[in-house]
């Protein structure tokens, strides 16, 4: 498929020594700089639903992207934007670069896993294509994981294939309550492959996913343990200001340490709290390959300025 | 250029004269992978521990030695074949499993432990490493990292990108660091991410932080037969349209049947155009459930039999001849070339019918055993290498068949990488630029290009440079 009008103007809208920032719908970041703002091109471009691939602009609505991939019983793994004040769910473009995975990470894997190729606008204008249509590829080095989570720092997306998956048969809800690590270990350990366990140090919720009588036989399985599931909505990890990440053994003491204040996703590591994270650790070495990345694809630092200490 | 005579020593001072090994049977031992590509090791090296690794890195990058990180040898692209007496790193004694969290369902892992083997250790926690190339038995975790390995059960459960938290690498100048993390969202750029799938050319994996998946409770394998090729082939495609992604979905030709039959001598239905392997692997329902659709979408596709396999030694028969099929193919000719391309599945039917198109066009035999369900392509070329003129049709049909698949939206390596065997394939996917970037992106692994090098990434100078390119390379 070759480069559309929209892509290549897209493109050339990017060229020139002036500082360039690109947004969506601003539902997860403030908006850093207005001055020569570029958005990314929208709309659905293909969509194959027995390829379980979509292709699109990268300033696609996810609202119109669930709309089409939903009207086939099938998902993407982008989570809308977690400001629970914005009345708008954000962009393709956005959930990548944000980076941030959602609470069905466990059951569903992370964001990153769902970019298979994207078109994006390099430091000189230029469209590259990094990964590839299909839903397993090998060739060349994977430069689709340069741009997930990374602010548009390294490139301006412009058009991306998705990886689609069917949605689950049922998906439900679940609460009981919970005191212990030792408990939430033995209640993780138990159940296979569970879509989501968050916890508060008090209370478990529990999503589970797949066929209904499965999902009626996890019940009855942790009911036979001593763990009550009562069906429960979804808790809005939303709520508390701050969001971040640790090992899951971490996440586990954070929880038990503040019980009822911070919320942890069990298995994966999330904190959503309402203190401000700790400052991250990163490797010296790791710093250097990161500035050595930046030299290369954003040798003047010109594509979202504002945003490149984020990934430094 | 021969190896630095004071840069060998340097490694014996490090590691001792009996794991640096440079006898002339040694060398040649080390001088491939698996692949029909010959290369030329300087010498050999077998660290123990991240820090010999990286004195050992340190050494080579000092001089701008060129070196090649290598597992079980078991790549197909020459991925791991030394070039031009490249020091070649054997990662075999830094086999251990180091830690196992069942509760967060990880692991951390020394690269040279055998992926068959960890998934077995595994078994006692009721879990495994979902990876499962059809190597398994002999490839490293190493390996599978450097070439994000997939396998027949990567359709439900991802390649081993989708499996790998946090890699700890001695970088190229011998600067050891860890990428990712047990965190799952470190700060900046998925670094662990670039590396999976770099084919060494981004530094040593000695360190492997595995993301762990549960033994699924129930599981139903089954083999199906048809016919027509198209049938088979259009099965497939409907099994995903329908919503269901198994955990496996291998089709088998006729050839490759009988092949496998005479070797493990299943029940195979020899007499069939092809067929189907397909599991459903979950809890009972749903599994329940998939198996009765998939039975009802096949028969309506003109499946003439369906087998269930009765209980676990069925299931492993059944999976015997699956993954056995390359070595049975030693029964019709002694050697064989095993491609690797993706097509999108609705591309099947007329890509399969072009390969058996290009085999007789050029008269060659080929099998076809592949990964269906994510439309990867294995034609297996069997052919007597001492027959004269054969390896110039091989080559030929290896071209076309790669053309074929790019004709078709497809991609140039599903599972086995770029390595040496694509390398100057890689201007049919990608446009300058897009080399340029991902140039770039090597750079900032390795600025001065010691790690691996020659490899993936053609050339600009490919055109004169005969170093670059060994024997057995389709030029």
């Amino acid at each position: 498929m070759g480069l559309s009008v929209a892509l290549t103007d897209f493109a050339e809208s990017t060229r020139g020594g002036f500082d360039a920032y690109i947004y969506g719908q601003n539902s997860r970041i403030d908006r850093h700089d207005d001055s020569r703002s570029i958005s990314a091109p929208t709309g659905i471009v293909d969509f194959q639903p027995d390829e379980m691939t979509v292709r699109c602009g990268a300033g696609t609505t996810l609202e119109e992207l669930e709309q089409v991939v939903g009207s086939h019983g099938q998902y993407v793994n982008l989570p809308t934007s977690r400001r629970s004040s914005h009345r708008n769910l954000g962009t393709v473009g956005g959930a990548l670069a944000v980076g941030e995975s959602g609470p069905l990470r466990l059951g569903r894997g992370p964001i990153r896993d769902a970019l298979l190729q994207v078109t994006f606008a390099d430091h000189a204008g230029r469209l590259v294509t990094a990964g590839g249509p299909t839903v397993k590829n090998v060739s060349g080095f994977d430069l689709c994981r340069l741009h997930v989570g990374t602010f548009g720092v390294f490139g301006f997306m412009g058009e991306v294939i998705l990886r689609t998956r069917p949605v689950p048969a049922a998906s439900r809800w679940y609460s009981t309550e919970v005191t212990s690590t030792e408990q939430v270990s033995r209640l993780s350990g138990s159940i296979y492959k569970p879509g989501a366990i968050l916890w508060d140090g008090c209370t478990v919720w529990l999503c589970l996913e797949g066929h209904p009588l499965d999902i009626d036989d996890t019940v009855s399985a942790c009911e036979m343990m001593g763990h009550r599931l009562r069906p429960s909505d979804a808790p809005d990890p939303g709520e508390r200001a701050h969001r971040w990440s640790t090992t899951p053994g971490d996440a586990l003491r954070l929880a038990t340490s503040r019980p009822g204040r911070v919320l942890v996703e069990v298995g994966v590591g999330i904190v959503h709290d309402d203190t401000a994270p700790p400052a991250p650790l990163v490797p010296p070495a790791n710093r250097v390959i990161v500035r050595r990345l930046l030299d290369e694809f954003n040798p003047e630092r010109r594509l979202n300025r504002g945003f490149v200490e984020r990934v430094v | 250029m021969p190896l630095d005579a004071s840069l060998v020593a340097d490694f014996v001072r490090v590691l001792g004269s009996p794991r640096v090994h440079r006898t002339d049977n040694d060398l040649s031992l080390y001088s491939r992978d698996a692949s029909t590509i010959d290369g030329r090791a300087g010498v050999v090296v077998f660290p123990e521990t991240t820090d010999e690794v990286s004195a050992i890195v340190r050494l080579c990058h000092r001089r701008r030695q060129p070196f090649v990180a290598r597992g079980s040898g078991t790549g197909l692209a020459g991925g791991a074949t030394p070039l031009d007496g490249a020091v070649v790193v054997s990662l075999t004694r830094m086999n251990r499993v180091l830690s196992v969290d069942p509760a967060n369902r990880m692991a951390w892992v020394e690269p040279g432990v055998l992926n068959l083997d960890l998934t077995r250790g595994l078994a006692v926690h009721g879990l495994h490493f979902a990876p499962d190339p059809s190597s398994q038995q002999s490839c490293s975790v190493g390996g599978n990292v450097a070439n994000n390995s997939g396998g027949p059960h990567c359709l439900s459960d991802g390649v081993t990108a989708a499996h790998v938290l946090a890699v700890e690498v001695v970088l190229p100048d011998g600067s050891i660091t860890v990428l990712g993390g047990e965190e799952p969202e470190p700060r900046g750029p998925d670094l662990r991410g670039l590396f999976v799938g770099s084919e060494g050319m981004f530094g040593i994996a000695t360190r492997i932080c595995v993301r762990l998946t549960d033994n699924p409770p129930a599981v139903r394998t089954m083999l199906m037969d048809f016919t027509e090729v198209r049938d088979g082939a259009n099965t497939v495609g409907a099994i995903i349209a329908a919503g269901m992604v198994p955990a496996a979905l291998e089709m088998m030709d006729r050839l490759c049947l009988r092949a496998v039959e005479d070797y493990i001598h299943a029940g195979l239905p020899t007499d069939a155009a092809v067929a189907l392997l397909v599991e459903v692997a979950g809890q009972a329902n749903g599994v329940e459930h998939d198996a009765r659709r998939i039975v009802d979408i096949a028969r309506a596709h003109g499946a003439r039999t369906v087998r269930v396999a009765a209980d676990e030694a069925e299931r492993a028969l059944l999976w015997k001849g699956r993954k056995t099929a390359f070595g049975a193919v030693a029964r019709i000719k002694p050697n064989y070339y095993l491609h690797d391309t993706v097509v999108p599945r609705r591309a099947l039917p007329e890509v399969l019918e072009g390969v058996y198109a290009i085999a007789s066009d050029l008269d060659l035999q080929v099998l076809n055993v592949f990964h269906a369900g994510d439309g990867n392509l294995h034609p297996l070329l069997v052919f007597d290498k001492r027959e004269p003129g054969v390896m110039e049709r091989v080559h030929e049909a290896g071209a076309r068949i790669v053309a074929l698949s790019m004709e078709h939206g497809g991609v140039l390596s599903g599972e086995h990488g770029i390595g040496l065997e694509k390398r100057d394939f890689m201007p049919l996917m990608f446009s300058a630029d897009d080399l340029a970037a991902q140039s770039a992106l090597r750079r900032a692994f390795d600025p001065t290009g010691v790690a691996n090098p020659g490899k993936v990434l053609p050339s600009p100078s490919a055109c004169g440079d005969s170093h670059s390119i060994a024997e057995g390379m389709w030029v």
